[in-house]
């Protein structure tokens, strides 16, 4: 068996694996004031699943709001472009304040991307 | 301590406004967020007589909306009411409250040739497991108090109930009526379904005949 014969597969399993490869994503919690009843968390989850850099397989559509705690949660895909003011603005324009961001983990997304 | 200010506050406005119009917005709780909007159909039957409702409301921002309502009954459009609820919204850890005021006009859609102008005064208020809403207003020759308060449960996947208790009290021409009456509200994600039924607990009106009952759905986007 040649070169070429041993190339060609060679170099459809990289491409494959790099096709594949798991886009790597943080989760974020963040505290919202006011945020305590069920329509109110659908205007907020809205919003933020609009937001570009959200990463959708995480929590639900990448957005989860814990009325309970006043809390959302997000996941925000790593390498995309991000910030807290961006993300604090929907959370405004869904018509509530939030306080304070946190990072939680980073967890690799089941989205697959194209590298 | 403060929701009794409101509502003495509310009853103060109400006095001392008493010679202008108000009314009432037509979806209370949502759409809250920017560029929200949404519709309602609702069926009411009172005085013998059963209307549907169908109304909208647009949120520019969270302090600004604008509703419409139009009621068709006896085989014929009704006068439209056209409000825009101003909001002030307060955030306070587990709790969310606002004052609204509301200007309306009413417009003679029905045949007639008058129109209505309306003023109405609001404050809301919901924490976890108790919601409350207060609203004076004056319309065409009506002054109305609604006072809605109760228990709210959510079960945290993006359903909630609401169990309140209503007292409706009016003041027209042709007299005074208060109802009152249990109202159940389901939200399930972006569906508000809302029912109400209302007795006639005072009658001084020589207009007013009976019961009340209201059962209506509405979606927001």
């Amino acid at each position: 068996m040649g070169f070429k014969n041993l190339a060609t597969p060679a170099l459809l399993v990289l491409l494959s694996a790099l096709i594949s490869a798991p886009a790597w994503t943080t989760n974020y919690e963040i505290d919202v004031n006011g945020i305590v009843c069920e329509f109110c968390a659908f205007g907020v989850a809205k919003k933020l699943r609009k937001l570009d850099f959200i990463d959708p397989s995480q929590f639900e559509d990448g957005v989860k709001v814990d009325i309970e705690n006043q809390r959302v949660y997000i996941s925000i895909e790593k390498d995309q472009p991000s910030n807290q003011e961006i993300i604090f603005e929907a959370i405004k324009s869904g018509g509530y304040d939030p306080i304070k961001m946190s990072p939680m983990n980073e967890v690799a997304s089941s989205v697959e991307v194209t590298q | 301590m403060r929701r009794l200010i409101a509502l003495f506050v509310l009853c103060i406005i109400g006095t001392v406004t008493s010679q202008a119009y108000a009314h009432q917005p037509v979806m209370d709780m949502a759409p809250r967020w920017n560029g929200g909007y949404g519709a309602q159909t609702r069926i009411t039957h009172a005085n013998n007589t059963t209307t549907t409702w169908v109304e909208g409301v647009y949120t520019f921002k969270p302090a600004l909306r604008m509703t419409l309502k139009v009621p068709y009954r006896d085989g014929k459009n009704g006068d439209a009411i056209f409000a825009m609820p101003i909001k002030r919204y307060k955030n306070a850890g587990a709790s969310t409250s606002n004052w609204g005021l509301t200007p309306s006009v009413r417009m003679p859609t029905g045949g007639g040739n008058d129109w209505d102008a309306g003023l109405s005064l609001s404050y809301s208020s919901e924490s976890k497991g108790y919601y409350e809403l207060y609203d004076i207003y004056r319309l065409g020759d009506t002054t109305g108090i609604d006072i809605n308060a109760g228990l709210s449960h959510a079960d945290g996947k993006g359903s909630s109930w609401f169990t309140l208790w209503d007292i409706s009290a009016r003041d027209s021409d042709s007299g005074q009526h208060l109802l009152t009456g249990p109202v159940l509200v389901y939200f399930k994600r972006n569906v508000i379904v809302r029912g109400e039924y209302k007795f006639l607990a005072l009658d001084n009106d020589k207009q007013w005949d009976g019961d009340y009952l209201s059962i209506g759905i509405g979606m927001v986007f």
